[in-house]
């Protein structure tokens, strides 16, 4: 299923890139992974990912927000998929779905919240990796 | 401020009701000139009466056009205190003139149309009525002597023939009986009915006033409470505000290893990996670590709370200081043997003992030096050194650690706040250490200080005084 497709995940919780690596490789994705921004990019231009699993990094979430932004004007990266996962619902008033909607402000493609099932992962996934 | 009585702001507003006034009382005598000289003619020589109503119109119209400029004043002088005062001042010499004139005009109406001896001469009432509304007690009383002056003048006169007598034919016989006693009985009548009139009209608007006055005092009262409850009710909203966005970030602390938890154990439960296998044991080590942070984390917001709520004194007890901190240190000494780390302590022995919480000292002491051991790096000291400070003590906690950067220093009380630094060392941290240790000096009345350079190491220097 997953074969050839390369999945980045930027987050700095050491837990969850674990649970979710194994969770993708058990479908036999290649998975990449940072632990903050600054490595996020450099990942982005050296490992050419499919699709960016990428945390808000909450409360210091304008590093996620600014990340996804600044991936979506880039040439280079703004055809790849974004999912984007938090620790905070939007049915906690942070309306980061209705932000997220937003193309102008956050032009995320799916999102997601911790704790993410590791089936609605894979088929968030696969909604969103472009057809082979 | 000054501060007006509803008297002094509506006096404007009097005077044009009183030129109002003055067009009725106008209309009403060139109606009764004219039914008395041309209707029923008791009046023989009505045109002295016109002339004085005409001179009545002339200053009446004189008076309108003024008290449009007092309403100028008003408008101006809202802002400036003395303006206001200057235009108050105008408006009583105006009021006062106006009332003295109208009686002078009345004494000559009087006069014309009969003297002394006419029944008119009781209108004087009407002026004394409102002299009291509109001037104060002793213009009132002032007003009315005149309106005695003038009437006694008139009398004085008139008994001494030396003005003739206007008698109004048919309606006052010539041949009056014992004359003399009639005019000093009507003059007896007249000035002391023009005193109580005064007297009585005065008395009922001072009261009238005082209420005013305390009406306006409890408006003022009122205002200033309608203010303060304002301003208590934004620092509410506030404070409310303040304490949703510290729920949602106390949730979204909590949430986050219980999500990692979550996801640990839904990997293992849906057989992502074998049984046995050291991924296994890894992601269940991984859960109970952050079972144990959620633990921390829990136990450290319990402590904070009753600390900020003030609860947490349990036992003010006189302490030792250098007990604590030798206890504390031998907690962390293997610790800090297994980095090469040394800790220097010289606790003098004139250290006073302080009246203080103990559980919440070594709470204090336990999250300074373990920080200290945590964030320096191998080979490094720390050094904590005491001194008498007042009535209280000084403990500075040194270490050569990483130190932190000049922006997060004023962030570290903040709650769940950990620098970058801090969390790559230790994913562990719950980041209410620091707020546990300012909340523990607060309770005892002290003060904290941190210096600190990014690789050269920081310094806390805390003043604990005896809790009250």
């Amino acid at each position: 299923m997953g074969k050839n497709k390369k999945i980045l995940i930027v987050d700095d919780d050491p837990d969850f890139v674990e649970t979710t690596k194994i969770v993708l490789e058990s479908k036999e994705y290649d998975v990449l992974s940072a632990s903050g921004p600054e490595e996020g990019f450099k990942k982005v231009s050296e490992g050419k990912p499919d699709l960016i699993i990428l945390d808000v990094m909450w409360p210091d979430r304008i590093s996620g927000f600014e990340m996804c932004r600044r991936l979506k004007k880039d040439a280079d990266s703004q055809n790849i998929p974004i999912l984007m996962i938090t620790a905070v619902d939007e049915k906690y008033g942070m309306g980061f779905k209705n932000v997220a909607g937003d193309e102008t402000w956050l032009p995320t493609d799916e999102f997601l919240c911790k704790p993410v099932e590791p089936e609605m992962l894979l088929s968030k996934i696969e909604e969103l990796l472009p057809n082979v | 401020m000054l501060k007006l009585t509803l008297v002094e702001t509506e006096l404007g507003e009097r005077i044009k009701w009183l030129i109002n006034l003055r067009w009725l009382f106008i209309i009403f005598a060139l109606v009764t000139i004219w039914i008395t000289s041309s209707v029923i003619e008791v009046i023989t020589k009505p045109l002295p009466l016109y002339i004085v109503i005409l001179i009545l119109i002339c200053y009446n119209t004189f008076f309108r056009y003024i008290s449009k400029r007092i309403y100028h004043y008003d408008i101006i002088s809202e802002q400036d205190e003395s303006k206001i005062e200057e235009s108050i001042r105008f408006e009583n010499r105006i009021v006062n003139f106006q009332i003295s004139f109208d009686i002078f005009s009345l004494s000559l109406l009087v006069y014309f149309s009969g003297g002394i001896g006419n029944p008119f001469i009781f209108y004087f009432i009407f002026h004394m009525i409102i002299a009291s509304i509109i001037l104060s007690r002793a213009s009132a009383y002032i007003q009315a002597s005149f309106a005695t002056f003038l009437m006694s003048v008139i009398m004085i006169l008139e008994y001494n023939n030396i003005i003739a007598e206007n008698y109004i034919m048919r309606f006052i016989p010539e041949n009056i009986f014992e004359k003399n006693i009639y005019y000093l009985g009507i003059f007896f009548v007249f000035t002391t009915t023009l005193y109580l009139s005064v007297f009585m009209g005065t008395s009922i608007v001072k009261k009238l006033r005082e209420r005013e006055g305390e009406l306006m005092m409890l408006k003022d009262s009122l205002e200033t409470r309608a203010k303060e409850l304002r301003n208590v009710n934004e620092k509410l909203r506030e404070a409310d505000r303040l304490k949703s966005e510290y729920v949602v970030k106390a949730t979204h602390e909590l949430r986050s290893p219980l999500a990692a938890i979550k996801n640990c154990l839904k990997v293992l439960t849906s057989g992502y990996v074998p049984i046995e296998s050291e991924k296994y044991k890894n992601l269940l080590q991984r859960a109970e670590d952050r079972a144990d942070v959620l633990l921390f984390m829990i136990n450290d917001l319990l402590s904070l709370s009753f600390l900020k709520a003030g609860k947490s004194t349990r036992f003010a007890q006189s302490l030792v200081i250098k007990e604590i901190i030798t206890k504390t240190v031998s907690l962390f000494s293997s610790q800090a043997e297994d980095k090469k780390i040394s800790i220097q302590y010289n606790i003098q022995s004139s250290l006073q003992p302080i009246i203080g919480d103990r559980e919440n000292i070594e709470i204090l002491l336990i999250n300074l030096v373990s920080n200290a051991v945590k964030y320096t790096p191998e080979g490094g000291t720390i050094e904590i050194k005491t001194e008498n400070k007042n009535s209280g003590v000084r403990v500075v906690v040194s270490d050569s650690g990483i130190g932190i950067s000049e922006e997060d220093v004023p962030r570290i009380f903040e709650d769940f706040f950990r620098t970058k630094e801090a969390r790559d060392i230790d994913k562990r941290g719950t980041g209410l250490g620091m707020s546990i240790v300012k909340q523990i000096v607060k309770q005892h009345n002290g003060e904290i200080k941190v210096f600190s350079k990014v690789g050269k190491g920081t310094i806390f220097d805390i003043v604990l005084n005896n809790i009250q």
